[in-house]
C-alpha cells in the first residue's frame, strides 16, 4: 500500500517535471517585412507584448490577407536568435547587420515583434491556407517559384569551430541580403520573416575563447616555482623545483622554457631540455615514455637520462623511478608524495609530479591515475581475510541460535527424576 | 532471525563490493580493478597463513561436529543401555582423528613457511615464492574443507551407530565398516595436501 502511494508520487512528480518543461517555452523575435506596400494599411503590432503562437499567426494572416494575390514568403531561420543580437554594437558602433539594415530602410511594413512563442508553429499554418511549404536545402539550386504562394523555409547551418557570434551573425545577415535581392528580382510581392528556434545566450563575449586556453598555457613568471614542460604530446607538471642530490651534494633545477624539445620514436615518446642550477653546470633531463608492448594500452616513464655539462667534464647518467610510473594512454599520472628517480650515487626528487605522454592536444591533463591507491593490495587483503572471519562468525551465531533446550518432559510440578547408580 | 542475518553478511559485502567496483568503473579507471593485480600484489604471506589457518580450523570444525553428534547419541542411548558406551568410542576416535589429519599438515605447512627478510626482485624467485604461497593456500583449504566434511559424515555415521547398537548390539560391527569408508575421504584429502606440498 505505501509502495503503491510511493509510486503514484513519483508518477506525479515526472509528469510535473515534463509538462513543465514543455510549457517553459522560448521567446524569440521575429522580424518581418515586404517588399511592396499592398495598400495604405497599416497593420502595426504593440512592441512589448509577448504574443502567443495563435496571437502571432493571426497577427501574420491579417498581413497576408492585405495582398491581392498570394505573395511569397521567405522564411530565415536561425538555430538561436533574441533580441540582444539585434541590438548588439561593436566599437565602432556597428551592428551585426548593416545588409539588413539597408534592406529595411527600403522595404515596407517592418514589424519587429520582440518575443513571440514558437513563431515556426504559427507559420505552419499558412500550409491550410493554401500555401506550399517548400524547406530549401541548398541554395546553389534554389529555384525562385513564378506565382506566390508558396512558402520557402531557409534554415542557416550552425557557426563554425571557431567563429564566434558576431562574425556569425554577420555572415548570415549577407546571406540573408542575397538571398532576398534575389527574390525580390524575380517575384512580384515577397515577405520575408526573419526568425529563430530559440532563443541565443545573451551578449556573446567579445574575445575568442581561446583565451581560456592562453591563460592555462602562460608560461610561469621567472621567480615562480612551478615546473611545466609542454611540447606538443607531453606535458609534465611538478609544482616546485626539480631537487638533484649527487653524492650528499644537492642542487635544485630551474627549468629554461625555450630549451624544451621532443623527440618520438615507434616504441618511445621523449622530451628533453635544459636546467640552469645555481652553479654553472647546465643539466640536461630526458624524460623516456614508452608505450607498453608487454601491456598495450597503457604507457610508462621507463628513465630519465640526465645529462650534466659542466666546464670540465660532460658525463650522462640513466636515472630509473623508485616505483614504476605507468598509466594507462589517455590517462595521466599523479603522485602528491615525493617522486624519485634514482641511480648509483645520484637521486632527482620532484615535488607534486604530474605527467602525460601520447596527448593529442596538451591544454590539459586527462584524469590522473595516482600513486597513492584508495585501494591498497593490503586493503583488499583485509577485506578478504575480514569476509571469512565474518563468515565464520555469522556461521557460529546461526549455530548458536539453533540450541534448543530438551524441555519436552519437563514439567516443574512433577517428580524429579532419580537415577539409580548401578556398578 | 538466521536468514536475516545470513542477508545482512551477503548484502553487506555485496553491497560493499559493488559499490567499490562501481566507484572505479564510472571515474574511468575500470582497468585498476584486476583480479591479476590483486594475486601479485597481495603478499605471498597472506596465502600461506590463511591456507594453514584454514587447514587446522576447518578440520576442527570438521571434528567437532562430528565429535558433538556421535557424542550427543552416545550419551543418550547410554542412559538405558550402558553398554554402548564404551564400544562407541570408536567413532569418537574416527572423529578425532580427522582433527589430526589436519593438525599434522598445518604443522608440515607452517615448516615450509619462513618469513625472508631480503626483499626479492629477482622475477624467478619472486614466481616461485609466489608458487609456493599459492600451493600452501590451496593444500591448506583442501586439506581443511576435506576434513570438514569427513567429520560431518563420520559424526553422523557414529551417532546412527550408537543408537542401534544400543537397541540392538549385532548391528554396531556392521556400521563399523561404514564409517571407515567415511574416514578414508579424510585420509584422501591429507594424501593430495601432502603431495601438493611435496613440490614447494
Amino acid at each position: 500500500m505505501a509502495g503503491g502511494r510511493m509510486c503514484f508520487d513519483i508518477f506525479f512528480c515526472c509528469l510535473v517535471v515534463i509538462f513543465g518543461g514543455s510549457c517553459g517555452a522560448e521567446f524569440v523575435p521575429v522580424l518581418v517585412w515586404e517588399s511592396n506596400k499592398p495598400t495604405d494599411v497599416q497593420i502595426s503590432s504593440p512592441a512589448l507584448k509577448k504574443y502567443s503562437t495563435d496571437d502571432f499567426a493571426d497577427f501574420f494572416i491579417n498581413k497576408l490577407s492585405a495582398f491581392g494575390k498570394k505573395p511569397l514568403v521567405v522564411v530565415f531561420t536561425e538555430e538561436n536568435l533574441s533580441v540582444e543580437d539585434f541590438s548588439w554594437q561593436d566599437l565602432a558602433e556597428n551592428s551585426v547587420f548593416p545588409h539588413l539594415e539597408s534592406v529595411i530602410a527600403t522595404a515596407a511594413n517592418v514589424d519587429f515583434i520582440p518575443s513571440v512563442s514558437n513563431p515556426l508553429k504559427a507559420l505552419q499554418r499558412l500550409e491550410k491556407l493554401g500555401y506550399q511549404w517548400q524547406t530549401v536545402r541548398d541554395l546553389e539550386t534554389m529555384n525562385v517559384p513564378e506565382h506566390g504562394g508558396v512558402v520557402m523555409v531557409l534554415e542557416m547551418e550552425n557557426a563554425k569551430v571557431d567563429e564566434d557570434r558576431p562574425d556569425f551573425l554577420r555572415r548570415h545577415d549577407c546571406l540573408i541580403s542575397s538571398v532576398y535581392s534575389r527574390l525580390v528580382s524575380q517575384a512580384d510581392d515577397v515577405v520575408a520573416v526573419y526568425t529563430g528556434r530559440y532563443s541565443s545566450w545573451i551578449e556573446p563575449e567579445n574575445e575568442p575563447v581561446l583565451h581560456r586556453v592562453r591563460r592555462l598555457l602562460v608560461e610561469p613568471a621567472p621567480n615562480a616555482t612551478v615546473m611545466l614542460m609542454n611540447t606538443s604530446s607531453i606535458l609534465i607538471y611538478a609544482s616546485d623545483k626539480p631537487q638533484v642530490t649527487e653524492s650528499d651534494i644537492k642542487k635544485i633545477l630551474t627549468l629554461l622554457p625555450d630549451t624544451v624539445k621532443r623527440k618520438e620514436s615507434a616504441t618511445y615518446q621523449s622530451v628533453r631540455a635544459k636546467f640552469s642550477t645555481n652553479s654553472t653546470d647546465q643539466i640536461i633531463l630526458e624524460f623516456f615514455f614508452f608505450n607498453s608492448t608487454s601491456s598495450p594500452g597503457y604507457w610508462s616513464l621507463e628513465n630519465v637520462t640526465y645529462y650534466i655539462n659542466s666546464p670540465n667534464h660532460t658525463n650522462k647518467m640513466v636515472l630509473t623511478p623508485e616505483s614504476g610510473i605507468v598509466a594507462p594512454v589517455m590517462f595521466s599520472y599523479h603522485c602528491s608524495s615525493k617522486t624519485v628517480f634514482k641511480a648509483v650515487n645520484i637521486s632527482l626528487t620532484f615535488q607534486n609530479f604530474q605527467a602525460q605522454p601520447y596527448m593529442e592536444k596538451t591544454k590539459a591533463f586527462d584524469d590522473a591515475y595516482n600513486c597513492e591507491l584508495f585501494f591498497t593490495p593490503p586493503i583488499w587483503s583485509g577485506l578478504f581475510v575480514t569476509s571469512i572471519l565474518a563468515f565464520i562468525m555469522m556461521w557460529g551465531l546461526a549455530m548458536i541460535m539453533d540450541i534448543r533446550t530438551m524441555d519436552q518432559y519437563d514439567d516443574p510440578k512433577g517428580k524429579t527424576i532419580t537415577i539409580s547408580v548401578s556398578e | 532471525m538466521r536468514t536475516t542475518i545470513a542477508y545482512l553478511y551477503i548484502g553487506f559485502f555485496s553491497l560493499l563490493v559493488t559499490g567499490i567496483i562501481l566507484f572505479y568503473l564510472l571515474t574511468g579507471r575500470g582497468e585498476a580493478l584486476s583480479i591479476a593485480w590483486f594475486l601479485e600484489e597481495t603478499s605471498p604471506y597472506l596465502w600461506a597463513s590463511t591456507g594453514i589457518g584454514l587447514c587446522v580450523g576447518l578440520s576442527v570444525v570438521g571434528a567437532a561436529v562430528g565429535i558433538y553428534t556421535t557424542g550427543a547419541s552416545i550419551v543418550g542411548g547410554g542412559v538405558k543401555a550402558p553398554r554402548i558406551k564404551t564400544k562407541n568410542l570408536i567413532s569418537v576416535i574416527f572423529c578425532e582423528a580427522v582433527a589430526i589429519y589436519g593438525l599434522i599438515t598445518a604443522i608440515v605447512l607452517s615448516g615450509t613457511t619462513a618469513l625472508e627478510v631480503t626483499e626479492v626482485t629477482d622475477m624467478v624467485q619472486n614466481a616461485r615464492k609466489m608458487m609456493a604461497a599459492y600451493v600452501t593456500f590451496g593444500a591448506g583449504l583442501c586439506v581443511g574443507l576435506v576434513d570438514l566434511f569427513c567429520g560431518l559424515c563420520v559424526g553422523s555415521v557414529g551417532s546412527g551407530a550408537a543408537i542401534s547398537d544400543a537397541a540392538n548390539s549385532s548391528l554396531f560391527v556392521k556400521i563399523l565398516i561404514i564409517e571407515i569408508f567415511a574416514s578414508a575421504i579424510g585420509l584422501f584429502g591429507l594424501i593430495v595436501g601432502v603431495y601438493m606440498t611435496s613440490r614447494i
